[in-house]
């Protein structure tokens, strides 16, 4: 799974962040990106309104089970060991001290964790590209965009059942949108490989996230909302990307 | 016998003083040095610092008793040679009329002066070891005063729990 | 009524009606022989154990902190400079606080182990090698700092006692440069600085190189941050009796994003006076 684009979005839709790393140009300019975000911020707000009852019943009703992949507080994201994570530098024991800034240890988390975004937009595939969201508990939008194409999604025979479609008639690409509700039991969920993408995704993002805790948010010269200059947490996040390949 | 202590700062001013008198003297008077020169026991403690600057970069601290000339402090028998030796306490710097003067320095050049002198003028006899462990036990107390984080190095120590302190210290070691 | 007043609030120091401390400007006062059972006057300081003991801060907490100060301190100055010297004034205040503590530790013969914390013959090899500085850390100061902790001694309010002989004070520059590489960097980061190195163009230089800054760690573009750190060496020096200015160098690889050397000038009349002292 590569990671083409990052994108961070701050709690009011500003972009504060976005790299590219796919080495062809792809025509947008910042200003775009800036469109872009703000409309993803919009569509993520629209999606989680729009999110149909069915639906939400349905995880209400699953919260309630005593389903192991769900949880009170939401849907549970299993962890995934070392997604990111240079799979050479954990031997190395010499490098390890201080490697991972504030976080002790050789991975960000070990646990599985709840997903705070209820409702929202998750994921969206094109046949050109998937676009994964990880929202935190504030309203931050980290947003990951991928070059694999999840085939299986097109599949009529799948998509009907395990994710909400939204058939964009007449536009040739045809667009998969999943909520983060949107989740069938896991026996019926297992089957499906976007379920592992997004996990996957999500655990990456996760660990974005965690990257920015350290590195923007400690360092005394970052403000609040405004875009994200620093050159470490660059470095780290590209690290990470390249990681992931 | 009686004491007079100071702490002296690296400005050469005083950070802490006190007098400790032994005990009641036959018509109950406290038994402390003579009126007369209990003003001076300042400009005495003074005098010596130079000295004591001048010991506090000696690599070896062979001249001890040098300075004091005589006195007849004794019972010095800590090998001068070795270089691993602690050169916080200076033993015996100065003395004046038959008032002994020691020193000891902390790690951070605080000067620790003490005067042992007498109500008569005679010369009196100090016991190294003592004066040593009460030396290093108001080290302690001081590093733990400089802990304090409302306390500026430098500043006079006025907390009556160092005062108190001090002065028990003192009975303990000194007040024979 | 007042003095009252302002003493009900600090419970240390209660029984100030009755005894009070030293005060400067009446001059020493005379121990009466009444006092002589008079017990201590209570007070947190001075009667808990200033003996080590392991404690760790969680590295988040200390970095929020950090980033605090240093925006606390960004917004108040005006000049880069002010920025600087105002953030290595708050460094030096805690060199002075470490310089008698951290000896005074150090003099603490380790029951444990039979090798004491800094043997003051510990070879030169440290500082002396200009050049070849990569492989000289000394590796016997590192661990007892903080594996030292015998419990018998924890209610023990007077470290003294345990004290059978002091450290020496230090007097040459390489033994006081070997005591901030060894002790001091163990006490704050848990390990020795990575490398103390000799300048071999100037002869009052000295440079402590830390590869893995833990301070500012966190913190790109901009490199004055360091100014803390070179602040409590500063102060600990100087407090010492070895004036001098420390600046922070980058010294940036490709393994070693952050790595910070902090630079060591001495003042003339440090190195005169070593050349006095121990010239041959």
């Amino acid at each position: 799974m590569a990671i083409q684009t990052l994108l961070i979005i701050n709690k009011s839709g500003g972009l504060i962040y976005h790299r590219n790393y796919a080495g062809e140009k792809n025509g947008l300019n910042s200003n775009d990106y800036l469109i872009l975000a703000s409309t993803l911020h919009s569509v993520f707000a629209i999606a989680s309104q729009l999110t149909p009852q069915a639906v939400q019943l349905n995880a209400k009703r699953s919260s309630n089970s005593t389903d192991n992949n769900f949880s009170k507080g939401g849907e549970k994201i299993p962890y995934i060991p070392y997604v990111g994570m240079n799979a050479n530098d954990s031997n190395n024991t010499t490098n390890k001290l201080n490697k991972l800034g504030s976080f002790m240890g050789d991975d960000y988390f070990k646990e599985s964790f709840v997903s705070w975004n209820k409702g929202g937009l998750r994921q969206l595939s094109t046949d050109h590209f998937t676009m994964f969201i990880y929202q935190t508990m504030t309203g931050m939008k980290f947003v990951a965009i991928s070059s694999s194409v999840l085939r299986n999604t097109a599949d009529p025979s799948h998509s009907g059942k395990s994710n909400t479609t939204a058939n964009a008639n007449g536009i040739q690409n045809s667009t998969t949108i999943s909520y983060s509700t949107a989740q069938n039991s896991s026996s019926d969920y297992n089957s499906n490989s976007s379920n592992l993408q997004v996990q996957i995704a999500d655990n990456f993002l996760r660990k974005i996230y965690c990257i920015y805790s350290d590195y923007v948010m400690k360092d005394p010269f970052y403000s609040l909302e405004m875009p994200i200059k620093s050159e470490l947490f660059d470095k780290k996040v590209k690290q990470m990307v390249s990681n992931l390949e | 016998m009686s004491q007079y202590f100071a702490i002296i700062g690296k400005d050469d001013n005083p950070v802490y003083e006190a007098e400790f008198s032994g005990k009641l003297g036959p018509q109950g008077q406290i038994q402390g040095f003579p009126q007369d020169l209990k003003e001076l026991n300042p400009f005495i403690l003074h005098a010596s610092l130079d000295i004591i600057e001048d010991l506090q970069w000696q690599p070896n601290l062979s001249l001890q008793g040098g300075a004091a000339g005589s006195g007849g402090s004794g019972g010095f028998l800590r090998s001068r040679n070795n270089t691993n030796a602690s050169n916080c306490y200076l033993g015996k710097v100065d003395h004046f009329y038959g008032i002994i003067i020691t020193a000891y320095l902390t790690y951070s050049g605080m000067k620790f002066v003490m005067l042992h002198g007498n109500s008569v003028s005679t010369t009196v006899q100090i016991d190294d070891n003592n004066v040593k462990s009460f030396y290093q036990d108001v080290h302690e107390l001081y590093t733990k005063t400089i802990l304090n984080p409302f306390y500026n190095v430098g500043d006079p120590i006025s907390s009556a729990s160092f005062d108190s302190r001090v002065r028990a210290l003192a009975r303990k070691y000194l007040g024979k | 009524m007042t003095d009252k007043l302002i003493l009900t609030g600090m419970p240390e120091e209660q029984n100030v009606h009755s005894t009070t401390g030293y005060e400067y400007i009446i001059g020493p006062k005379q121990s009466l022989p009444n006092e002589a059972n008079a017990p201590y006057i209570p007070s947190k300081i001075y009667s808990e154990s200033i003996l080590y003991k392991k404690q760790q801060v969680s590295l988040m907490s200390m970095a929020f902190l950090y980033q605090e100060l240093i925006s606390q301190i960004y917004k108040n100055s005006k000049t880069s400079t002010e920025f600087e010297t105002k953030l290595s004034n708050h460094g030096s205040n805690i060199g002075f606080k470490l310089l008698d503590l951290l000896n005074l530790r150090a003099s603490v013969p380790s029951s444990a182990r039979s090798s004491t914390f800094l043997p003051s013959n510990a070879s030169l090899t440290g500082g002396n090698t200009g050049e070849t500085g990569g492989a000289s850390t000394n590796t016997n100061t590192s661990t007892i700092l903080t594996g030292y902790i015998d419990k018998s001694y924890e209610s023990n309010e007077s470290l003294s006692n345990m004290i059978s002989q002091l450290r020496r004070r230090d007097l040459k520059i390489i033994d006081i440069l070997q005591f901030i590489h060894g002790s001091v960097w163990s006490y704050l980061f848990g390990a020795p600085s990575n490398d103390l190195v000799k300048s071999s163009e100037r002869e009052n230089e000295y440079m402590i190189v830390d590869n893995e800054p833990v301070l500012t760690q966190f913190i790109s573009g901009n490199f004055s941050c360091n100014y803390f750190m070179c602040g409590l060496i500063k102060g600990f020096l100087s407090q010492a009796g070895f004036e001098c200015t420390v600046s922070p160098h980058p010294d940036v690889d490709e393994i070693y994003p952050n790595r910070v050397v902090y630079l060591i000038k001495f003042e003339k009349q440090v190195l005169e006076r070593e050349a006095l002292k121990f010239g041959a």
